[in-house]
């Protein structure tokens, strides 16, 4: 197609201050949390502020963190896995039945139960990038059944589960439990890939242009597959260690999932069409979710009237960066 | 070129369709119970007779553990052939159309556990006009045309968790705080069961939290309400994921033995909590109740020979009991053993 | 041509425009007459884009007045523009794929019947006598996706016309079209002229404009150039006007000969499932080897299918005499062939992202080992930018540039690969003369170094000018070698359009 002389004329891009300082989503978030942690700290001086809550609050969204990891690189692919809350469920679950009924070790049980939810993410992939079904019936279709396998494997939870396991999910080391141990490395490891490789970038043009990233000799289909795959060996070791921290592999577990860390990674930054986001975003839009939960329930307000503010908090929050921009 | 758009998009959009159909056709699979052998020394042979269960989350694995095996229990015993359908999740739609096909089948008697009472008065005024008796289970929609509701009163259940929570801090003062679906129409009554025993009692319940039936959520809400509350002596939970994650929120916090917690249903994973000291008291409901006297109260209507005039129907007296309640119990660590142990 | 003067219908005065830091335009005038139809020249960043966005009501201009009929009017918004009776015709279709031509003519306007119920009987007639208007043989019932892009035209034109436009911009309305499908759009435009309808034909292609306009008005750097009878002025001296220099395609005197034994690629009986059959060719290191043909003929598909981007059915591919198994487009690089897509916003461009990202897309391997070396690929693409000219560095995203910049960009893509094999597909498309000079030097200059240059193009005075062997394409089958003592652009067209044809092999 030539250029055409008419396409519409874009708004003029935000403005770079002196020093490349830019409006980002993420610089907007850290500053909107920063705001509440004061109002929390003022609000309530001798609960919010301590190192009890603070740990309450990391080991409460780490889960969510680790997942949350995974997912961006499938946003920023330009797709997502609805799956990955069936997927918690499903690998906790089939772990849990190793180790009691199949009477496994956990040594043995929980790199199974990885190769199953590597496996599972790898048919997501397949199912995506070969097959060309659209993500989102692909996974959804998944999520039904890995949640009938959960349930029909663990009816209504697998207790018992050996202590050499549990242990695992809730060790504490400096003052900071295994989950939040988990989300630590995972992040930090995850943001030095995604940022700086050349294999992690490449995600990032399928994103913006799967075609062009194609032409540019990038192996789309097989890095799609491997972004499935990885979102689901997060999803699996998430659930596993959930399963762990409770001592119990519920089958119902995870339930809704999916939309709240798709929520957070794109109030982190990323977009639905591909291209955008990052792991400190995700982190950011995690953590951001579980900070307005906790502060309501600090100030007491009714569970109604929590949705609704987390809705408005949520639009605000990811309309915000576009508002500011465009006003200088 | 553009040209190969079209015909690409087409052909994906009806394997995406397709794909669709299946997976939501296997999802809402139902299953079948065996086909009940007439029981020897009957005199009559009912094997014909239909009785469906219908439920939404049709699946849940507390159904799976004690409604349904307690329904085909009753079958086997009567001699009648049972069903069990509903969707597998929350569609309130698809469960209304459920219940429309399961009426059209005529079956000859349908227990619904209706989850939400308005969306079921009008399915079950077609099930009546059609001559199908129907009860309530678990979750009752009076003001239907049912016959029965057999189920847990929960305003009992929330006196008797009060009672339990009351006990545990005997003469304490201080707030307690209640997680549940604290939208649904039986945590609010269990609510309001809880709270005229405590305030008696001279402790403080906080309004309810929604725990969105997830430990995880529940341990998230409880270990927040946990750091915002110094003056926090007990925590109960509503519904079956409640305990798990206030039990996990208080191990967590390092606050066992300073907070009582109490929760309902006890299943094994309850029982451990009791076990391990995290939970004081867990409530349990006796479901196996719910179907097993559910199917025996539409089978006596189909069969029974008392009547209370000479036509029933028409003098508008109903031939069966209007509410069964089937009653709860408490589980300590005084009784938790015998539960732990093989029935 | 009417001989009287008709009336004036849209006239422009004193139009100025700036944007931050951009002057768009400065004092420039336009007159389109009823029933006429007025081209509009300039190259890319001359300002055609701005003045057009102000007739559609976009935005006011910083100066300057507009009067339609002679009345003053000043449009707040596009619809106060498309109530005036002004309508544009994008590249990008405006159109609701799914829906029908019906409907789309007649988009939110549909005529209904009691309780606001669409009246679909009516809605058909009265886009049959819209088609019928200016004599489109269409159904009214197929859906839009389902028609040729030419057609999804001949539907925009009409939807305008059922707006009761009467001026219609057309914005390089014949870059997609067939030859047929252009002269059926010329008819079309013939029936608005007699009509009464404006016309603003913008277009780089001169003999169109010669062919169908009246009057043209040259824009050069935001300023006004002039407006002139088609009569009065001649090719050359209105590119000088469009690029303040003299200029013309050098025919290339001397071709380039061929130094190595071996051909560096050769196509042995290629086909695909679909419309490639039994394509054989040879090309040679040091030479520019054009593939003319009509749209349609298959050439991208050609290029793709080498490009290990589209399955094939049959047939080798050799290079340098060894056969290579090329499966995808990663392969193909691997086995030194290059590629410059034909639609660069589409298939090219990773519009969003920066110079620097897409500078470096085909060759990440060169910055840094596992990690990604930003700053260097920054600073080469910087490099390469300034190398090759290319006016805009401080682009956030690539799509705020012009259509030459952007291509100059996926040039510098490739150069940094530096592909013994070079596959470009219609380079020059839809950039300004400036801007395709310098990518013709370029292609030039690698072939000089010792490329292989497989030239794709439909404009056939650049095949002419830059190819030392000339290969033409019809309808999926190779129809045979132009020699370059009679390559001439009629000898070329009659190849690639007439069935009758000689040797395939060459």
């Amino acid at each position: 197609m030539p250029e055409s002389t008419s396409t519409p004329i874009n708004p003029p891009a935000p403005v770079t201050r002196k020093g490349g300082f830019r409006l980002t989503r993420e610089t907007v978030l850290l500053l909107l949390m920063l705001a509440a942690i004061i109002g929390a700290a003022v609000a309530f001086p001798r609960s919010f502020p301590t190192w009890a809550n603070l740990t309450a609050l990391l080991r409460n969204m780490a889960l969510d963190g680790v997942m949350g990891c995974g997912m961006v690189v499938l946003m920023v692919s330009g797709v997502f896995d609805l799956s990955v809350g069936s997927m918690f469920s499903m690998v906790g679950v089939l772990t849990a039945w190793m180790m009691t009924s199949a009477g496994l070790p956990p040594v043995l049980a929980i790199p199974a139960g990885l190769a199953i939810a590597t496996l599972g993410g790898i048919l997501n992939g397949w199912m995506v990038a070969k097959v060309k079904v659209n993500a989102l019936i692909a996974t959804l279709g998944t999520m039904q059944v890995f949640r009938g396998i959960a349930v029909l494997v663990g009816g209504p939870g697998i207790a018992n589960l050996p202590p050499q396991f549990s242990r695992l999910g809730q060790t504490e080391w400096l003052g900071l439990q295994s989950p939040i141990w988990l989300l630590l490395v995972v992040a930090v490891i995850g943001q030095f890939l995604l940022a700086r490789t050349r294999f992690f970038r490449k995600f990032y043009y399928i994103g913006a242009n799967p075609k062009a990233a194609l032409l540019s000799g990038i192996s789309v289909e097989h890095m799609q597959i491997f972004a499935f795959a990885l979102m689901g060996l997060l999803a699996g070791l998430a659930g596993m260690t959930f399963a762990a921290r409770v001592a119990t592999a519920t089958s119902t577990s995870g339930d809704g999932a999916e939309l709240r860390i798709i929520t957070a990674v794109i109030l982190g930054g990323a977009s639905l069409s591909g291209g955008r986001g990052t792991v400190w975003g995700t982190l950011a839009g995690v953590l951001f979710i579980s900070l307005i939960n906790n502060i309501m329930i600090f100030a007491r307000l009714s569970p109604e009237w929590q949705s609704i503010i987390i809705g408005c908090v949520l639009v605000i929050a990811v309309g915000m960066d576009r508002f500011l921009g465009r006003k200088k | 070129m553009k040209q190969n758009r079209p015909q690409h998009s087409r052909r994906s959009w009806l394997r995406n369709m397709a794909l669709a159909g299946s997976a939501g056709w296997l999802a809402s699979c139902r299953q079948e119970a065996p086909q009940a052998p007439a029981a020897p020394g009957t005199k009559a042979d009912y094997s014909n007779e239909e009785y469906v269960w219908i439920s939404p989350h049709a699946n849940l694995p507390l159904y799976k553990a004690h409604d349904h095996p307690a329904l085909l229990v009753a079958a086997k015993e009567l001699g009648v052939k049972a069903t069990i359908t509903g969707p597998s999740t929350l569609d309130m739609g698809m469960f209304v159309s459920m219940i429309e096909t399961t009426i059209a089948r005529r079956p000859s008697g349908i227990l619904i556990s209706a989850w939400d009472p308005s969306v079921v008065i009008a399915p079950i005024a077609k099930a009546f006009e059609a001559g199908i008796p129907v009860v309530t289970v678990d979750v009752d929609a009076p003001t239907s045309k049912r016959l029965t509701f057999i189920g847990t009163n929960w305003f009992d259940l929330g006196v008797r968790q009060g009672e339990a929570m009351a006990k545990a801090l005997a003469g304490k003062k201080g707030k307690i705080a209640l997680l549940g679906l604290t939208e649904q129409y039986i945590d609010q009554q269990a609510f309001a069961g809880f709270r005229s025993v405590i305030e008696k009692a001279g402790l403080t319940p906080m309004e309810p939290q929604h725990d969105k039936g997830d430990s995880a959520v529940a341990a998230r809400v409880a270990s927040t309400i946990i750091q915002s509350t110094p003056d926090l002596i007990g925590m109960a939970g509503f519904d079956s994921e409640s305990g798990p994650g206030i039990g996990l929120a208080v191990k967590e916090a390092g606050k066992i033995g300073q907070i009582v917690v109490t929760c309902v249903d006890a299943e094994p994973v309850h029982l451990n909590l009791i076990k391990e000291g995290v939970v004081t008291a867990a409530i349990g409901q006796k479901r196996e109740l719910f179907t097993y006297l559910g199917l025996r109260v539409l089978f006596d209507v189909n069969h029974s020979p008392l009547k209370f005039t000479a036509n029933d129907r028409k003098a508008g007296v109903s031939p069966a009991p209007e509410v069964i309640n089937t009653g709860s119990y408490t589980v300590t660590r005084e009784n938790v053993d015998v539960f732990l142990k093989p029935a | 041509m009417t001989a009287s003067s008709p009336a004036v219908l849209l006239r422009a005065q004193g139009i100025s425009k700036t944007f931050p830091g951009v002057r768009a335009l400065h004092q420039v005038n336009l007159e389109v007459r009823s029933g006429e139809v007025h081209a509009l020249l300039g190259e890319n960043g001359a300002g055609k884009s701005t003045l057009m966005h102000i007739l559609a009501g976009v935005f006011p201009p910083d100066e300057g007045s507009l009067h339609i009929d002679g009345k003053a009017v000043s449009f707040i918004s596009p619809q106060a523009a498309q109530a005036a009776g002004v309508a544009m015709v994008f590249q990008e279709r405006s159109l609701a794929a799914p829906l029908s031509v019906a409907e789309n003519v007649f988009f939110g306007r549909q005529p209904v019947g009691r309780w606001g119920v669409i009246d679909r009987p009516r809605l058909h007639r009265d886009t049959l006598a819209v088609l019928a208007e200016l004599d489109i043989q269409l159904d009214p019932h197929n859906a839009v996706e389902d028609l040729a892009p030419a057609e999804q035209q001949m539907v925009e034109i009409a939807k305008a016309l059922s707006l009761k436009a009467r001026l219609l911009v057309l914005d390089e309305p014949t870059s997609t079209l067939t030859e047929t499908e252009t002269t059926t759009l010329f008819r079309v435009i013939g029936r608005l002229r007699d009509r009464g309808v404006g016309i603003i034909y913008i277009s780089h292609r001169m003999a169109e404009v010669f062919k169908m306009c009246d009057r043209l008005t040259v824009l050069r750097d935001g300023e006004d150039q002039g407006t002139f009878e088609v009569g009065e002025i001649s090719e050359e001296q209105l590119i000088s006007r469009m690029v303040g220099r003299e200029f013309c395609y050098r025919q290339a005197e001397q071709v380039r000969p061929v130094t190595a034994p071996t051909a560096a690629l050769e196509i042995q009986g290629l086909s695909d499932r679909t419309l490639l059959r039994d394509i054989n060719f040879q090309a040679h290191a040091g030479q520019i080897t054009a593939l003319a043909g009509l749209a349609g003929s298959g050439r991208t598909e050609l290029a793709l299918a080498i490009f290990g981007a589209r399955p094939i059915t049959a047939g080798r591919i050799l290079i340098h005499g060894r056969p290579v198994s090329i499966r995808s487009p990663r392969e193909a690089i691997r086995a030194g062939i290059g590629y410059l897509p034909e639609d660069r916003k589409e298939a090219g461009l990773f519009l969003e992202m920066g110079l620097a990202p897409n500078f470096g897309a085909a060759g990440l391997d060169r910055f840094g080992c596992w990690w990604l070396d930003d700053r260097a690929m920054e600073e080469q693409a910087a490099a390469a930018a300034t190398r090759l000219r290319l006016m805009n560095l401080r682009a956030q995203s690539v799509h705020e540039l012009s259509g030459g910049n952007q291509q100059k960009i996926m040039l510098a893509r490739w150069l940094l690969v530096q592909p013994p094999i070079f596959i470009v597909d219609e380079p020059t498309r839809g950039i300004d003369i400036g801007a395709k000079m310098e990518v013709h030097e370029l292609l030039r200059k690698l072939a000089d170094d010792g490329a292989t240059v497989i030239l794709i193009s439909s404009e056939l005075p650049e095949v002419l000018s830059l190819a030392d062997r000339i290969l033409v394409m019809r309808e999926g089958r190779l129809a045979g070698e132009i020699p370059h003592a009679q390559a001439t652009e009629e000898s070329i067209l009659r190849l690639a359009a007439l069935p009758h044809s000689t040797h395939a092999h060459a």
